[in-house]
């Protein structure tokens, strides 16, 4: 059984109302069979919010954060925030999307976004928080959204567990966590060593083959530490989101180390913590074709939506698209979307980086799941109409892929200049 | 009649039975099964593609995917399309959170490996009181 402090035990047996027991609870039953010891205080946490989009299973959801919600006056860590269903702010998006007022004022009352906001979270609503809000190498957070925790276990080397979104929600709620897992640093080694074959050229890698790599993997992976031996040591932190992003979706990868680049990994050695790897494969030209294959099911050679951003563009990655768009028209009855966090966004405006993008007829969008928001609604449904009328969507990240392919969404899966070509 | 007994860690309180489905790989609850139906969609090569966990007492090796794994469990209890209860190879948060959350009978870290001794079909009875899950086969 885990050691509780005083305050944790007054916060389970209800002192702090019955919301912050029911957390407390619910992260010393998940410590106890972890193995955890003690509680421990994360820095952060990053939680979700089950805003709009399951419409017809709003209520539900609604009623575990209120549950969890209960007798909360403020959550006792920084606490960021995940993308909402869309900024329903957005009068661009909106128009674009051709959705009508009454649906919006719907999204906007659903949301649980201020409820959050009211309770002191950063209203950030991104699911790259670590570009936003960074953290420091041996610093516990907590939180959910598997990217986000792949890329603060290895880009900053900060430790953080594979939390869900209801033990995410309870550790701001509480300000604990339990330690286990990745909070520890012995558990911190790779399982999985990663070679690439020397008939690919990672030198030339557009992001959609980064994200195709990091889906292979993740495949592979299941829930172990990842270690890439022989990538490139200049990858960009818009390259290294690319990669290993998609380590939690085709996977439940927490921790992808990159020798010579991420900050537990100066050497194979140091990732593997002087271990010899539980398996070691050699990824080629021909397991990223396989991706390539299993996410195209799009029939036709043009798309209804083009996607960048999932997860969301550092700026780095908008001004690369916005290159490519200048100058260039996307067909009216098309649309292509630039998903990143509002930070980016404001900087992008101030640069003209917007203006570019808007001129080609696309739009940056912040605070946007850029694929939930096309997930399939109940019908009927005010928003199931937002989706009517894109039917193939064009996208470089793997992410967007899956799950939208998941939803039975036709997926042209390639570079971004296949993707843009495909909506003009 | 072949009985097994697995015996593991008491998690969540209650007994409850069913028929086994199982995949030596995951499934995701949100986002690649339909909340509607409790039907697996993804991904293409999945062995369980098509079929639905509804009702079944679902058998898998590790989680996947979205960290919002318990919200989709907890969606489709609450829309009658769930599994009836898990069982799950190996530890990991999600199995643990989704059956609290759901409040469903579930035994942890078991002694031998359900992906390989319970098969689609079977009778199973997950006692989450005790910390066994026993086998039957006709």
């Amino acid at each position: 059984m885990m050691n509780l402090t005083k305050q944790e035990k007054e916060m389970l047996e209800g002192k702090f109302g019955s919301g912050t027991a029911f957390c407390m609870k619910l992260l010393t039953e998940l410590g106890d069979v972890m193995g955890a010891k003690k509680m421990i205080t994360p820095a952060s946490s990053h939680i979700v919010s089950f805003g709009y989009q399951f419409y017809g299973f709003v209520a539900n959801c609604r009623d575990l954060d209120e549950e969890m919600l209960e007798g909360v006056t403020k959550f006792r860590i920084l606490s960021t925030t995940n993308p909402k269903f869309f900024d329903t702010e957005d009068e661009k998006l909106i128009k674009k999307l051709g959705i009508s007022d009454s649906p919006v004022e719907k999204i906007r009352e659903s949301m649980t976004n201020r409820r959050f906001e009211a309770l002191g979270a950063i209203p950030t609503y991104t699911c790259t928080p670590f570009f936003v809000h960074p953290t420091r190498k041996g610093e516990s957070l907590a939180g959910a959204e598997s990217v986000a925790i792949v890329m603060y276990n290895s880009i900053y080397g900060a430790r953080v567990n594979r939390d869900t979104t209801p033990t995410a929600l309870a550790a701001a709620i509480t300000g604990k966590t339990p330690e286990f897992g990745m909070h520890k640093a012995e558990n911190r080694y790779a399982q999985l060593q990663v070679d690439l074959s020397e008939d690919l050229k990672p030198e030339k890698f557009t992001s959609s083959d980064y994200s195709a790599l990091g889906y292979y993997v993740g495949r592979i992976a299941g829930d172990r530490n990842v270690v890439f031996s022989n990538l490139p040591k200049d990858l960009s932190m818009g390259q290294l989101k690319n990669l290993l992003a998609p380590l939690g979706v085709s996977g439940a990868v927490m921790l992808g180390h990159v020798v010579g680049v991420t900050p537990e990994a100066p050497t194979l050695e140091a990732a593997l913590l002087g271990r010899e790897p539980e398996e070691r494969i050699l990824v080629g030209k021909g397991e990223l074709e396989g991706v390539y294959q299993m996410l195209n099911t799009a029939t036709e050679d043009k798309a209804d939506l083009a996607v960048f951003g999932c997860p969301h563009a550092p700026l780095d990655e908008v001004i690369e698209i916005a290159k490519l768009l200048d100058g260039k028209r996307i067909r009216d009855d098309a649309l292509l979307l630039i998903a990143s966090a509002e930070p980016i966004k404001l900087f992008a405006d101030r640069m003209g980086i917007t203006g570019i993008v808007e001129k080609s007829g696309g739009l940056i969008v912040s605070d946007m799941c850029p694929h939930i928001f096309l997930w399939k609604q109940k019908d009927p449904d005010p928003v199931a109409d937002i989706g009517r009328g894109i039917n193939t969507i064009a996208t470089d990240c793997t992410k967007c892929a899956h799950y939208l392919g998941a939803q039975g969404r036709k997926i042209m899966y390639g570079s971004p200049i296949d993707c843009i070509n495909a909506v003009m | 009649m072949e009985k097994i007994t697995l015996r593991g860690r008491p998690v969540v309180e209650g007994v409850v039975e069913g028929e086994a489905l199982v995949t030596s790989g995951s499934v995701a609850f949100f986002g690649t099964v339909d909340f509607a139906t409790g039907t697996i969609m993804a991904p293409p090569d999945h062995e369980l593609k098509g079929k639905s966990i509804s009702g079944k007492i679902l058998v898998f090796s590790s989680e996947v995917g979205s960290t919002a794994e318990p919200l989709g469990y907890y969606l489709l209890k609450r829309s009658g399309s769930g599994p009836k209860a898990i069982v799950c190879s190996t530890p990991g948060q999600m199995p643990v959170v989704c059956s609290i959350i759901g409040n469903t009978a579930f035994v942890y870290n078991l002694d031998k490996d359900p992906v390989t001794h319970i098969k689609t079909g079977d009778h199973v009875k997950i006692d989450g009181n005790k910390g066994i899950v026993e086998v039957t086969r006709a």
